[in-house]
């Protein structure tokens, strides 16, 4: 059935079902991927996909039904469960829906380079990168699988508020995996690139990157267990960087679940920490005009000088607290999102960093990020790959490690911050940290 | 869901361009959730999804097509999408759809869809109440419950017409424990399986939710976990995620078939000590990872993986057994229509060995005694592990002594098979969700408690 036929004929169904108010939000989205092994593409996808929101208000609570079947005999069972589970809400927070009348500013998000990507020929691109891979370096003993792809959204939201917004975005990207062997030494490197930048369209460049990463790890050794000094890489840092979401979401801090509570006007970091989101942030991967609830975003900085300035706010929350909503809604039970959340560049470059460290450990890749986290304590446990630092430069490869500490004391024990900021397609971006007081598990 | 003769002609049209396999699979869901706070329902949702997924094979290439626009029209459309992938051949035709019989193993007694939603929430409400009444210092509870409803049909031109229908109930349940600005966390989320509303006589909800407030209150005066090379002592029930992620993933033909996998071409061989042996066994009546057939329209199997030590079998789907030459066994999964299915896990158990837990810890100097985990990762090129533990004690001279907090267990898949030294005799399963490259699928995990002679120890002293 025709979205557009399907959506009005549900909001005359749900207008018919007694609720207060409601909202539809629909998504729409295509996607074209292909993955290339030994030579040839083994993979191939091409597909698209709808889903719809609707959020209906009764008795002052809200309840969800989410839909992907535009059929329209679906629509008394879509109001129906939404309705219900609105009754069946029993806590007594406010809800709202936004009436869409506050001002956007235009912001350009991320989007491919539009006319190099129709010059791009992905199979011959993908084949080239394979071949640059094997060719790089006799190491390099698989190249694992190249994959491309490339899609759109378009998301429209409505309410019976007045609200009317929608949204197209596009993307693109090409990623590249490959394995190095050096008599038992067994390791892989990875390079992807989201096609924004100049360099995203050279085949050698990113074959190169990636085997790069993967060489410089062979015959790596475990540390030395114990205290250390320890820098992440700045890309590595988003990681740790993200749990700033949680700990700084109102929501969270509401039920006592981040010891951000109760903290806002007091240090929280280093004073030569600065943590900023900004949802209008020029070709950034999470830029928006308007959050999951329809409200305008606007920049703001969530520590400054190491104080917390303020907690990442829904309609919800930021009534529930007595403040102005933020713009970080993500659209259900007044749950937060950041949008592109950054840690502010500082004046030094990495190297004068790594020299002022002098020894120590280098990290750039750290796993087992989302079970080693725990948010109402702070402990953190991470697996970690890296390299010694040795006399203030990069040196050899570190393998099977962990690091581990509190996580609102890594926010205080941050020593320097390198000037080279950079963002992930997460929308999480930091530049080089250095950090003391972390435990190093290895030998 | 669809006629016979819809889905012929759509297999047809996907094997127009000389495709040597095609596959229709359709998948219609209901999920209702609802989400307890402090026992008052913070959140309640609803789901409802259809969709479509058409695939090609030709030779060891694929192609895949997917769509939630289920009309004659769309389908076609999309089948010659995927159809378009291949070119320049002959087409083939389907030869008649027959359906597949199996025995339904998991049949649920009452539908959680006919079960009083008020009535349920009560249910965790009382949970959420026992929590609280358990101990002055609990501050915060959360209760959640989740069940699902999926309904699948596969048919490709190899005649094959499966259907089937999938329910899925869980209960996840956490408590915060506060004590002078000191705060700690402990869940538990084993509660689930093919099941409806029979859950709930089933478990013991309450007493499940004291055991949690125990260990979220004793955490509270848990120390920093050492950290470097000792031996560990791993509980049984969810202790068995180290064996799906030090090896379970690397035993599935995704990584296997191109040769990735540091399993690869080893059948037959010693990977692991003569106490081990393991399974992966999709038919447990009702377990959480059990399916009757799988993603492709396989019916389930039982797969000895380990015997003895010895590596016997893999986790296979169809496409990954072109590469190997060998069969689907049944393990072919995804979360929806919106993934390509590959092979992937159902609940994987190492068997039970002879010591029971005391004789392991007795037997063990010093060392690690990880009762539970919280969950973990792996990269299957390099077979490196990682997972946290959520509850761990010291062992000192062959006794359990202190509590301590915030470990990880990091190794090598390859190096702990050989290192698991003991294996007792108390195996126990639990669920979790297991991500990888065909989404996030309902897997069990288990094994009884077992030690491994080394392992790196990454806590905060």
């Amino acid at each position: 059935m025709d979205m557009q036929k399907f959506i009005d004929k549900l909001c005359v169904a749900v207008q018919q079902s007694g609720v207060e108010a409601f909202q539809i939000e629909y998504d729409y989205a295509e996607r074209k991927m292909l993955e290339l092994f030994d030579g040839k593409i083994e993979k191939q996808s091409d597909t698209e996909n709808q889903t719809l929101l609707l959020a209906v208000m009764k008795n002052g609570k809200i309840g969800y039904c989410s839909c992907g079947n535009l059929d329209e005999a679906v629509i008394p069972e879509v109001v129906k469960a939404a309705k219900e589970n609105a009754l069946l809400i029993g806590e007594t927070e406010e809800n709202f829906f936004y009436d869409g009348k506050g001002e956007y500013s235009a912001a350009e998000a991320y989007h491919p380079l539009s006319g190099r990507m129709a010059a791009l020929n992905p199979v011959a691109f993908m084949q080239e990168i394979e071949k640059k891979a094997y060719a790089a370096d006799k190491r390099i003993t698989q190249v694992q699988k190249v994959v491309f792809s490339k899609g759109k959204t378009r998301r429209i939201m409505r309410n019976s508020l007045g609200l009317d917004l929608s949204r197209e975005d596009e993307s693109a990207s090409c990623s590249v995996m490959v394995t190095a062997e050096d008599g038992n030494s067994k390791e892989w490197g990875l390079k992807g690139v989201a096609f924004d930048k100049g360099e995203d369209f050279d085949a050698a460049f990113i074959a190169g990157k990636a085997v790069e990463n993967a060489l410089s790890r062979l015959n790596g050794m475990k540390p030395e267990s114990g205290m250390t000094k320890v820098v992440f890489e700045n890309k590595c840092f988003c990681d740790i960087l993200a749990f700033v979401e949680g700990i700084a979401s109102a929501l969270n801090v509401q039920k006592q679940k981040s010891q951000f509570a109760g903290k806002i006007g007091q240090l929280a970091a280093a004073p030569i920490v600065t943590i900023t989101d900004d949802p209008l942030l020029k070709g950034g991967y999470a830029t928006t005009p308007f959050d999951g609830e329809g409200v305008p975003t606007r920049k703001k900085d969530i520590i400054a000088g190491g104080v917390l300035q303020t907690y990442l706010h829904s309609l919800k929350t930021a009534h529930k607290d007595g403040v102005v909503p933020t713009g970080n809604g993500a659209g259900r039970n007044g749950i937060v999102e950041a949008m592109n959340l950054y840690l502010q560049p500082g004046d030094v470059s990495k190297q004068e960093l790594l020299e002022r460290v002098k020894d120590g450990i280098y990290i750039d890749r750290l796993n087992g990020l989302h079970a080693g986290f725990h948010m109402v304590s702070g402990d953190f446990s991470f697996g970690a790959r890296g390299y010694l630092i040795e006399n203030g430069k990069i040196g050899r490869p570190l393998v099977q490690f962990t690091v581990a500490g509190n996580y609102y004391r890594l926010l205080k024990d941050i020593k320097m911050i390198a000037d080279d900021l950079e963002f992930k397609t997460s929308g999480f971006g930091s530049p080089t940290v250095w950090v003391d007081g972390l435990t190093i598990g290895g030998k | 869901m669809f006629d016979k003769k819809l889905v012929a002609e759509i297999l047809d049209e996907a094997l127009s361009t000389g495709a040597d396999f095609a596959e229709f699979f359709a998948e219609d869901c209901k999920v209702r959730n609802l989400a307890l706070g402090d026992g008052k329902v913070e959140s309640a949702g609803a789901v409802l999804s259809r969709g479509v997924g058409i695939r090609v094979f030709d030779g060891v290439f694929q192609a895949y097509a997917y769509t939630n626009l289920t009309d004659r029209e769309s389908l076609l459309k999309t089948a010659r999408k995927a159809a378009a992938a291949i070119a320049g051949k002959a087409g083939n035709k389907v030869i008649n759809l027959v359906d597949t019989a199996f025995e339904d193993k998991h049949k649920i007694k009452i539908s959680p869809f006919k079960f009083d939603r008020v009535q349920e929430a009560d249910i965790y409400r009382r949970v959420s109440d026992k929590m609280f009444a358990a101990s002055p210092l609990i501050s915060r509870t959360d209760v959640s419950g989740g069940y699902k409803n999926r309904r699948i049909l596969v048919a490709n031109s190899d005649g094959v017409w499966a259907e089937d229908e999938q329910n899925r109930m869980r209960i996840v349940m956490s408590a915060i424990a506060s004590r002078d600005g000191l705060n700690e966390q402990a869940g538990e989320s084993n509660i689930g399986g093919l099941f409806g509303a029979e859950i709930f006589d089933l478990y013991n909800l309450e007493e499940i939710a004291e055991d949690v407030v125990r260990r979220a209150v004793n955490k509270l005066d848990a120390c920093a976990c050492p950290t470097g090379m000792m031996p560990v002592v791993i509980g049984n029930e969810f202790g068995g995620v180290i064996f799906h992620e030090a090896c379970g993933h690397s035993l599935e033909a995704t990584k296997v078939a191109t040769g990735s996998s540091v399993f690869s071409g080893k059948l037959g061989q010693k990977i692991a000590s003569e106490v081990v042996t393991a399974v992966d066994d999709a038919t447990i009546p009702n377990a959480w990872g059990s399916i009757n057939i799988d993603d492709e329209g396989t019916p389930a199997q039982r797969k000895v993986l380990i015997e003895k030590g010895v590596l016997k079998n893999y986790m296979v789907d169809r496409f990954g057994g072109r590469r190997m030459k060998m069969p689907s066994n049944g393990s072919a999964r995804r979360e929806s229509y919106k993934f390509i299915p590959t092979s992937r896990m159902s609940n994987t158990l190492i068997l039970n060995g002879k010591s029971t837990e005391e004789e392991i810890i007795s037997a063990t100097e010093s060392g690690l005694f990880a009762r539970n985990m919280s969950g973990g990762s792996v990269h299957p090129t390099t077979g490196e592990f990682n997972f946290s533990v959520d509850e761990a004690y010291l062992i000192e001279k062959g006794k359990i002594t202190k509590q301590v907090k915030g470990a990880k267990l990091i190794g090598h898949g390859a190096d702990i098979l050989p290192n698991i030294d003991m294996v007792g005799n108390n195996m126990a399963y639990a669920c979790g969700m297991c991500g990888s490259v065909s989404g996030s699928i309902p897997t069990t995990v288990g094994q009884p408690t077992i030690r491994v002679k080394a392992l790196t120890v990454g806590g905060q002293k």
